[in-house]
């Protein structure tokens, strides 16, 4: 018997062309490009003040505190990445992610890549991806693709842990990325020019303007890469070399923001208006490429938000927001011809909180609606429809707090509940524990409802899914940084997963139920603030998954792409004249399948950076950033993609000195 | 603190509650102590668990039943071995006395076994070739419906349960027999090699697997002789030539050269690196080639396998394939359809390839379209396009076969199973009759089918057809002498999930 052994090199995904379960890489990119979402409810914090122009003290600081409504909630697993933190050096969404505990991120390739991003367990499809607050998570069916945000807006990325539907509504079983955009900061500038390999080239602009009663912000970015590289895989065909290419492999996404906030009326409207496209080839797999598959897609969204004082220390917050996504994709699957989807969501809100000095209550209301068009499932919209109450009661001069939320929602026929309770108490000094426990579900999408496209078949009888979790963990947040470690646990059921349901055609079904158990651990620290600018962080997440419904030969064994360890560490010195970082990654071996058939072994990769000032006065700056510094060229994604061997990036950046580093 | 813990504790209480193991059988088993059982056949959980038959019954339709038709004092015994009833109830062999039967039929306890071939099982002159309960070995049973061949219990049909990862028994009436046997998740291929029957399985769930069934005692047991660690694992087809396997190995767009041992002699790329995946399916053989339907590419590809089996056995190293012809099948589709070709029977000569036949983006038949088989010349490796009666050399099955998808012959007849991919209604069902006697071929009546069959695997055994449903896991029993014009009602053999399942393969017993 012969265990393990592959002939070739392995593919990721298929050709729906068998009956059984297949999901071809044209279908998760159409759908995750054709986003539409409902409005936000919440919205950015105020902008921060200007600074005053001139020398700038450089301070390295820990992370900072949440911002968004779902973060702040009593007993909340947050993160909050500080893309400021990592200023200069060419991060993707997902390299910002990668420094979270819980989160996995799969980049299928380099630069401009399909990323998308699950947190504890949960798929891609089952996180709530924001934008300023605006959810992304498309209604065709299938997660965010975090590449369709250009990596130039982003300012921080929270990441909310835990079964998290009464701040988002349905939808975040996994949890929560809320991408924050830069906002307003006075009378700033800032561009930047980035080159570097496998034929990327990234430019930005921004422009800040205003003062204490309004601001203005305007950005446009650009990021094209040929995505061409080369890759080793063991072909076990002694006759021919083991070095691949992966071609057409590029992709090309542009983008302008404007946002804006006046005090005007005894309160605040905050408006932001954002529009990106792009266009991306689709490779295929290495074993099924397909050299001629394409993709476009479009989106815009328009978001303002008015809040103001009623009575007393209670405050009303009305907002709104509308999105549109296109997306094109020519697909070899189907024939080759191409095939449209476009979306259009709006939704408005209407919320009252009080906040006093032991605790808070807000209450909100929600309505919407959400259309889609697209070739093979026709029209379709529905509305949508929420009741929102959430509040907390604090002690100890607010270090203890605990609260309930609970959302009652509709969308189209289905309704349903999410709800939480979470908690935090001191312990001991800078020490606290917290904890939460939750319960959301997520309806199904239009697709898996309607969509008629090739083998695929619809399903109008699916139920929603439901996630059950909780966590707990102690905290220590203090001068010299913060550090948390704790465990979770959470039970999926009714997963939607796509079966054969007759001969060469797939519909999906509410078939399984999954465990997800882990341990995570952070430390971001400052221990030498004024000194050589150490800064370090850490991120360690155990998880321990298993298969809770099937035949014998799944039945508990670790689900697919849930490696058991994964770890970051950051390392980095320097202030404002010169500085330099390193970083290393390790995820352990993981399996692409139930059975543990086909696997993906543990990879390592390191990385490190650098900048130095060029010219003050210009707020002028050179990077490098290396990716892969090892070069190692056997890395595959989880889905057995290839990814990229070594890539350096280097990026000059100028711009008014306060928007250097914060 | 406190309140803090209450959370702790009613999470915890919480999650255990939603997190027992549900283990799933299959539609039509059931689970008894931890382990899948078909309740209709286990003697010893028969109809219920724990309801175990005794010494000596089978179990059938979930009834307990002596295959001796002889039970004294409620015993089911064979008389004709029985030491304690040799011959009658009433006459028990006395001290070390065996019980035997003659070769002319007599019954009597006697001190050696009087029958050729018998030997003793304790004190039972039995043939280990052929005795139920002693089928290869003392003491070793046959299962319900099982008869014992050359000392190995087998059944009349054998098939691949695509949906419950299975291969069952049958009785050549289509009645269960034996105990399901588990295999890889997604068997699609059977095919004989030797003693061993080979199973390629392939779902998206586990490996692309490769397994030979073991016949011989202690019992029936399955070997993995070869798993290979695709992401996406496929296999479509399965098929010996000259004691080797041949498994289109559709994941990776490949053709694998296996030993019966899982020892990979070679494997063949079916189209140039960089290109799509051709999906190859059929595999046929007439002499040292081997035809492959590449059903991405509209392809039948003609392979040299000469060498294989000096590469077997080291005698020839690798590349033991090389290709003799490529044979484009795009214009034999009707207009708007590609031509798909999937299934290949080989017989006068002549090579037939079941075209699907379908519109690329709905896989649903042109409005207008017909059903098609390719007819190669295996002689020159062309169209024969004078047999055939047509310029391209497709055979017209007419409208009322739509999308054929396996042909067998059986005399001078080659019979052709059609059923649209347009489910659940589907157009176009039933059997082709094409008389492959002349120099043309000539289309004969459809024998139909209903709306909810799906004719396609088609095995002749012993002269009868058996034809496994794509729509169900129903097999339907057809006689290829009879005259009749609707396929019948057929018999549920394999076990539906999510309401649907699909024989994939059918292979005739020993």
């Amino acid at each position: 018997m012969v265990r393990g052994r592959r002939f070739a090199r392995p593919k990721e995904t298929r050709r729906i062309f068998m009956p059984r379960l297949r999901f071809s890489r044209p279908y998760l990119s159409l759908l995750s490009a054709c986003a539409l979402a409902r409005a936000a409810s919440g919205a950015e914090p105020p902008a921060p003040e200007p600074q005053p122009d001139g020398e700038v003290e450089i301070v390295i600081r820990a992370p900072p505190r949440p911002q968004s409504g779902a973060a702040l909630a009593p007993g909340a697993a947050v993160t909050v990445v500080d893309a400021d933190r990592f200023a200069g050096e060419a991060k993707s969404a997902a390299g910002l992610l990668a420094t979270s505990p819980g989160v996995a991120v799969t980049e299928q390739g380099g630069v401009g890549s399909l990323t998308t991003v699950s947190i504890r367990g949960a798929s891609a499809g089952q996180v709530k991806v924001l934008l300023d607050g605006v959810p992304l998570n498309p209604i065709a069916g299938g997660g965010v693709d975090l590449s369709s945000i250009p990596s130039q807006w982003i300012s921080r990325i929270e990441v909310v842990r835990g079964t998290e539907g009464v701040h988002h509504g349905s939808g975040a079983l996994g949890g929560v990325v809320n991408v924050v955009t830069a906002a307003p900061r006075g009378q700033t500038w800032s561009t930047a020019g980035t080159g570097g390999s496998f034929g990327t080239w990234q430019a930005d602009a921004q422009a800040s303007t205003g003062g204490q009663e309004w601001g203005l912000l305007g950005s446009v970015a650009t990021t094209r890469s040929a995505g061409r590289f080369t890759y080793v895989r063991d072909d076990y065909d002694p006759a021919t070399p083991d070095v691949f290419e992966r071609d057409h492999n590029g992709s090309s996404v542009a983008g302008g923001l404007l946002k804006a906030f006046v005090l005007a009326g005894g309160g605040r409207l905050d408006a932001a208006a954002q529009m990106s496209g792009g266009q991306r080839d689709l490779p295929g797999t290495p074993s099924n490429p397909t050299p001629l598959d394409w993709q476009e897609d479009a989106r815009g969204i328009v978001s303002a938000r008015f809040r103001r004082p009623a009575y007393g220390d209670v405050f009303v917050t009305a907002s709104g927001s509308t999105r549109v996504d296109r997306v094109a994709a020519r697909l070899q699957d189907l024939g080759g011809i191409v095939v449209r989807q476009q979306g259009l969501a709006g939704t408005g809100s209407l919320a009252a909180d009080w906040r006093g000095p032991h605790g808070s209550f807000e209450a909100a209301v929600e309505a919407g609606d959400e259309q889609l068009r697209a070739d093979g499932m026709g029209d379709h919209s529905r509305p949508t429809y929420a009741l929102a109450l959430a509040g907390d009661v604090s002690a100890l001069g607010g270090r203890a707090r605990i609260g309930p939320g609970v959302r009652i929602e509709r969308a189209g026929a289905e309704a349903g509940v999410s709800a939480k309770l979470g908690g935090s108490l001191p312990l001991a000094g800078p020490v606290s524990l917290r904890a939460s426990v939750g319960r959301t579900y997520r309806v199904p999408s239009f697709a898996e409802l309607h969509l008629q496209q090739g083998v695929v078949a619809p399903n109008p009888d699916l139920r929603p899914e439901v996630g059950i979790g909780g966590d707990g963990a102690i905290v220590a947040e203090g001068p010299l940084g913060n550090a948390a470690i704790g465990a979770f646990a959470a039970l999926y059921r009714d997963l939607v997963v796509y079966q054969s349901v007759s001969f060469r055609r797939l519909a999906p079904e509410n078939s399984d139920k999954s465990l997800v158990r882990g341990v995570e651990a952070e430390v971001a620290t400052v221990p030498l603030r004024r000194a050589a600018g150490l800064n370090t962080r850490f991120a360690y997440t155990f998880t321990d998954s298993a298969a809770l419904r099937g035949r014998e030969d799944i039945l508990g064994m670790d689900l697919p792409r849930m490696p058991r360890h994964r770890f970051y560490a950051r390392l980095g010195v320097g202030g404002a004249a010169a500085d330099a970082h390193a970083e290393a990654q390790w995820i352990s071996r993981q399996w692409l399948a139930l059975g543990h058939h086909a696997e993906i072994g543990d990879a390592l990769t390191l990385g490190a950076g650098a900048s130095v000032r060029l010219w003050r006065a210009a707020g002028l700056r050179l990077h490098l950033e290396i990716r892969n510094l090892l070069n190692d060229r056997t890395l595959d994604d989880s889905y057995g993609n290839p990814l990229p061997g070594r890539t350096v990036l280097v990026t000059i950046r100028a711009g008014s000195s306060n928007t250097e580093r914060p | 603190m406190t309140r803090t813990t209450l959370i702790l504790v009613s999470l915890l209480l919480a999650l255990a509650a939603g997190c027992s193991k549900e283990k799933l059988c299959s539609s039509d088993l059931a689970l008894c102590d931890g382990h899948c059982t078909a309740l209709a056949t286990d003697p010893a959980n028969c109809g219920a668990c724990g309801a175990a038959c005794g010494a000596g019954e089978s179990c059938y339709a979930g009834q307990c039943f002596c295959p001796w038709t002889t039970t004294c004092d409620g015993a089911c015994v064979d008389l004709a071995s029985d030491p304690a009833h040799c011959g009658t109830c009433d006459i028990a062999c006395a001290g070390a006395l065996l019980c035997t039967t003659s070769d002319g039929g007599t019954t009597s306890c006697a001190t050696a076994c009087e029958g050729t071939g018998q030997v003793p099982c304790g004190r039972a002159c039995v043939d280990l070739q052929t005795h139920r309960q002693n089928c290869g070995a003392c003491g070793r049973t046959c299962g319900s419906n099982e008869r014992c061949t050359g000392g190995r219990c087998v059944a009349d049909l054998y098939l691949a349960c695509f949906n419950s990862d299975e291969v069952r028994e049958a009785t050549g009436s289509l009645a269960a027999a034996g105990i399901p046997l588990p295999v890889a998740p997604g068997p699609i291929g059977l095919a004989w090699v030797g003693d061993l029957l080979a199973v390629a399985s392939a779902e998206s769930r586990g490996a692309e697997t490769l397994a030979t069934v073991h016949f011989d005692p202690p019992g029936l047991r399955r070997t993995n002789v070869l798993e290979t660690s695709v992401p996406q694992p496929d296999i479509e087809y399965l098929a010996e030539h000259e004691g080797l396997l041949y498994l289109a190995h559709t994941s990776l767009g490949t053709l694998l050269v296996v030993t019966p041992a899982g020892k990979v002699v070679d494997e063949v790329r079916l189209a140039p690196v960089g290109d799509p995946d051709p999906n190859p399916q059929g595999i046929a053989f007439a002499g040292d080639k081997a035809y492959v339907a590449l059903n991405a590419r509209d392809e039948v590809v003609v392979l040299d396998v000469s060498q294989a089996p000096a590469c077997a056995f080291g005698a020839h190293a690798p590349p033991c394939t090389t290709e003799v012809a490529r044979l484009d099948v795009h214009s034999l589709a009707s207009p708007t359809a590609n031509a798909m070709p999937s299934r290949i029977a080989i017989t006068g000569g002549r090579a037939f390839v079941a075209l699907w036949n379908l519109d690329p983006v709905s896989w649903k038949p042109p409005a207008e379209s017909t059903g098609r088989l390719a007819t190669i010349d295996v002689a020159t490796d062309t169209f024969d396009t004078a047999f055939a009666g047509t310029a391209n050399g497709a055979i017209d099955l007419g409208t009322s076969c739509l999308s054929a998808a396996d042909a067998a012959p059986y005399g001078a007849i080659l019979y052709v199973t059609c059923g649209a991919f347009d489910y659940p209604n589907i157009l176009g069902s039933g059997i082709v009759p094409v008389d492959i006697s002349g120099t043309v071929a000539n289309v004969l009546p459809i024998v139909a089918g209903a709306s909810d069959q799906a004719p396609g695997k088609l095995a002749f055994c012993n002269g009868t057809g058996y034809v496994g449903d794509r729509n169900s896991g129903k097999v339907f029993l057809f006689d290829p002498l009879a005259a009749s014009t609707t396929i019948g009602a057929g018999v549920e053999l394999c076990p539906p999930s999510n309401g649907w399942a699909y024989v994939a393969d059918i292979a005739c017993g020993p």
